[in-house]
């Protein structure tokens, strides 16, 4: 994550160059798979682990998440993203 | 016919990696697949569908691994496009080549559709950067699984206890 934000904060909106490639695809696609974690936080803490998606999360990797959040309204992601992310919601509400 | 047959469990965000770039290309992706659970009861071929007494001559029983238990349903032709039995399993459409890894299933779509679009990177030093940062992002969830200790309901057989102290060296910035 620390690489991807780092990546990210020289601002050309992308994670290589300057437009979509398959870098952003997969950072979204295994980002999108740690999200199963958000269901499992308490187990996680229970053994003293911190979760890679805390609450600080934003706040650690502003780039990286904000680069998730936009390309999770891209019309070739969201099909995908939507019902999954709102189904980690629907697991972790 | 559709461009490339992808066979997993579903949902699998892994999966995005192709359908995102079939969305983007124009590529037709013929998509099959059930729930983890589900899998264990289906018939592991290019054909892949639910398990019925009838397939019950054309596969072997194989021992499950990697998240699954008990014994699955392979095919010969299946073994064959795919020696390491694993999925996601996509295949070309007449069944024979099989491709693995995520990462190389989403290349070889970008491939079947227009790749000028750029998805590459546009020179030889950014389709390297592409391939590098897919390479490492995946790697880091492998790694990070791996190391985690695991919560009972996990099935992963690669069990490991790690200090809390272990675990936020993956978790920490920088």
């Amino acid at each position: 994550m620390a690489g991807i934000n780092s990546a990210l904060s020289a601002g050309r909106g992308f994670i290589v160059g300057d437009c979509l490639t398959l870098a952003d695809v997969c950072f979204v696609a295994e980002l999108g798979l740690f999200h199963n974690e958000k269901a499992r936080a308490q187990d996680l803490k229970k053994r003293g682990l911190e979760s890679i998606l805390s609450e600080k999360v934003e706040e650690q990797f502003p780039d990286a998440m904000a680069h998730f959040a936009k390309l999770s309204k891209h019309p070739a992601f969201a099909p995908d993203m939507d019902p999954y992310m709102q189904k980690i919601e629907r697991a972790t509400a | 016919m559709s461009q490339l047959r992808i066979f997993s469990y579903l949902p699998n965000p892994r999966i995005w990696k192709a359908t995102i770039v079939a969305r983007l290309c124009g590529v037709d992706i013929d998509l099959r697949g059930a729930s983890p659970k589900e899998l264990q009861s289906w018939l592991w071929d290019f054909d892949a569908r639910p398990f019925s007494a009838a397939d019950a001559t054309e596969a072997s029983e194989v021992s499950g691994h990697a998240g699954f238990q008990g014994k699955l349903h392979k095919t010969a032709a299946f073994l064959q496009a795919h020696p390491f039995g694993t999925v996601p399993a996509a295949f070309s459409p007449d069944g024979k080549v099989g491709i693995f890894e995520s990462n190389s299933i989403m290349r070889a779509v970008a491939r079947l559709g227009d790749v000028n679009l750029g998805l590459y990177g546009k020179d030889p030093y950014e389709r390297h950067g592409s391939t590098a940062f897919s390479t490492q992002v995946s790697c880091s969830r492998e790694i990070h699984k791996s190391i985690c200790s695991r919560w009972p309901a996990d099935p992963c057989p690669r069990r490991v206890i790690i200090e809390p102290a272990m675990h936020s060296r993956f978790t920490w910035p920088g």
